[in-house]
């Protein structure tokens, strides 16, 4: 019974070691690893709306990503609607963007919200 | 006895790898514990310093009507303005410079040139924005500063 124990801690154990292998040697995360990482990344995404500007062409959202990693715009909600034409951006760490939204609002107040690749959201409050 | 003898060094090797895999993942574990810790430290210093960026903007417009303004750090950090964004409300348009502009705890720039000409006429709206992702603006309305 013991030996059978010791065996299944063995292989158990070896799994997850050569999974963790397999996985950094092909650049992916491993189980280990990845349960900080994604989280380790996601805490480090820094990101400020500074500025929104219109004219006739649509919204010009002016970004700041003042982390240390990249950050990717997965999707962007206008008025709490999913802007669904939008494309995702990657804005490189320690840089401005300025997101282009080919959609004109109507005077008045409005709520942008972006949400990140990594699940991070922010929003602002914007008078036009 | 000699098959009792070869189960116990089989069960021996076992045990060793399961020992070396077992302390290897917990030394993995505890890595990335370490940089998950690190990272939540440097973003609460981050955050604690943009809380403390302050700048006090003092705009005024010279002889040839361009906008010159006193940028003052009243804060406690260091300020590195990176970009200077204009958008310029009668045109529609937005227009980003890149800055390189260091602000010391206590230190004034004196009459920092924004190149941007200011008339009667003039609304728009300027950004200065710091490294942080902090932005102070300077808004002209009809030719009149409004900080």
């Amino acid at each position: 019974m013991a030996a059978l124990a010791l065996i299944a801690i063995t292989l158990a154990a070896m799994a997850i070691y050569v999974h963790g292998l397999y996985a950094y040697y092909s650049g992916e995360q491993g189980i280990i690893s990845g349960l900080f990482t994604a989280r380790t990344q996601q805490i480090l995404e820094r990101l400020a709306i500074i500025y929104v500007a219109q004219n006739s062409s649509g919204l010009f959202i002016l970004i700041s990503n003042y982390g240390p990693v990249n950050a990717t715009i997965a999707r962007l909600l206008i008025d709490a609607d999913v802007y669904t034409s939008f494309e995702p951006r990657t804005i490189p760490s320690e840089s401005l963007a300025v997101v282009h939204v080919p959609i004109v609002l109507p005077s008045g107040v409005h709520t942008l919200a972006i949400i990140t690749k990594r699940g991070n959201s922010l929003s602002a409050v914007i008078r036009l | 006895m000699q098959r009792r003898g070869i189960a116990n060094v089989f069960g021996a090797l076992l045990f060793v790898i399961a020992l070396v895999v077992i302390i290897s993942t917990v030394a993995i574990l505890a890595s990335e514990y370490s940089n998950y810790v690190r990272a939540v430290d440097y973003v609460n210093k981050l955050e604690a310093a943009k809380l403390q960026e302050r700048l006090l903007l003092q705009a005024k417009v010279d002889a040839s009507g361009t906008l010159l303004v006193n940028i003052s750090n009243l804060g406690g950090v260091t300020v590195q303005v990176v970009c200077l964004a204009v958008h310029d409300k009668s045109s529609s348009t937005l227009t980003l410079t890149s800055e390189d502009l260091v602000v010391n705890p206590g230190q004034t720039i004196y009459n920092f040139n924004t190149g941007l000409a200011v008339t009667p006429t003039t609304n728009c709206t300027l950004l200065f924005i710091t490294s942080r992702g902090s932005s102070f603006p300077i808004i002209v309305e009809g030719g009149r500063i409004l900080t």
